[in-house]
């Protein structure tokens, strides 16, 4: 039970989720063993036991990996960089808007969001001399980068925002428009997680 | 500092996301993953950048915002509309598929990720061809970008 967030989250070693696997099964046949050689009630009592173990309620909170306060402080950073580019530039901070920009047949429109993406390239790197900073655990193959990569592409340009530009900064001005792609987005993102990882 | 400015609002914005562990798709994943171990962390980072944006822009808007460079570019209300639900719907796909929105993709570049590299271009190639297709105009392409993000 205490290595199956690890193993579902597929951001540990293949290593560890096997274990995991092999540590289920030598339980049930330790519980198989158990209620062979028991009597009738305590058998019945195992296998209640059991049946606990196996379902779990539809939303359980992942205490482990919770992390609120450095999630509401690296939220905070990124308002401030979108309150920055908003006073300075008057620009929103859209990445997938960024992004775009680079394809731009426009020299002027290209430079400044050229500029923003080297700041969010070189984060990392002065993130790992500031604070903790794991590498990123990503568990896609090629089908489904290339895949999601070209939905994520497709869609933002389609929807004129992202997850920063509607979902940070859209919801930020109140903008009826962003909170209808912000729960648009956010469902069909739940659903595709639902579908891929738990069948239907 | 206009010229200064997007680049520290990329850095901060990376630090941001970095800091959150918004980097990592499975930290991503395990929040969009309802029926697993759920981790809420996304959304507390939505709401601490929510508000701090929401009082940043407010006191950008107090002066004769903004103190420098182009006309600003907020976009104008527009009608809720097919493209931006398909548009969402397509977005959100993708989004669950990997893990990877377009911020934490392009920082994924910055810890040298070969699989971060490859959803990057081929999130180029989509929106490349959402432009060839006439589906929308690029910042810039033909009028000044009405841009949410």
């Amino acid at each position: 039970m205490a290595l199956e967030p690890v193993a579902r989250r597929g951001d540990a070693a293949p290593t560890l989720g096997q274990g995991g696997a092999a540590g289920k099964i030598g339980r049930a046949e330790r519980l198989d063993n158990a209620i062979a050689e028991s009597d009738g009630p305590i058998a019945a009592l195992k296998m209640s036991d059991a049946d606990n173990t196996m379902e779990r309620p539809f939303m359980t909170i992942d205490w482990a990996h919770f992390t609120p306060g450095t999630a509401l402080a690296g939220g905070a950073l990124i308002g401030l960089a979108a309150a920055l580019l908003f006073h300075v530039n008057g620009r929103m901070l859209g990445a997938s808007g960024l992004l775009a920009g680079l394809l731009s047949p426009v020299a002027a429109e290209r430079s400044w969001r050229a500029t923003a993406l080297l700041g969010l390239v070189l984060a990392p790197f002065v993130a790992r001399a500031l604070f903790a900073t794991p590498a990123p655990t990503i568990a896609a193959g090629p089908a489904a980068l290339i895949a999601g990569g070209l939905l994520v592409g497709f869609g933002t340009r389609l929807a004129n925002g992202c997850t920063s530009g509607h979902g940070v900064c859209g919801l930020a001005r109140l903008s009826p428009r962003s909170l209808a792609a912000v729960l648009v987005f956010m469902a069909a993102g739940f659903a595709t997680v639902f579908v891929v990882r738990h069948g239907v | 500092m206009q010229r200064v400015s997007p680049f520290l609002a990329g850095l901060v914005f990376g630090l941001g996301l970095c800091l959150s562990g918004m980097t990592d798709p499975a930290k991503v994943l395990a929040f969009l993953d309802l029926a697993g171990p759920w981790d809420p962390s996304l959304a507390f980072v939505m709401a601490g950048a929510i508000a701090v944006a929401f009082f940043g822009f407010r006191f950008s808007r107090r002066g004769t915002a903004p103190v420098a460079g182009e006309p600003s570019t907020i976009a104008a209300a527009r009608a809720i509309d097919g493209r931006l639900i398909g548009g969402s719907i397509l977005f959100g796909v993708g989004w669950g598929l990997v893990g990877f929105c377009p911020g934490p993709a392009v920082a994924g570049l910055g810890f040298l990720s070969g699989k971060a590299a490859l959803f990057v271009l081929a999130m180029l190639a989509g929106m490349a061809a959402s432009a060839f297709s006439g589906a929308v105009r690029l910042p810039g392409a033909v009028a000044p970008a009405l841009e949410d993000g």
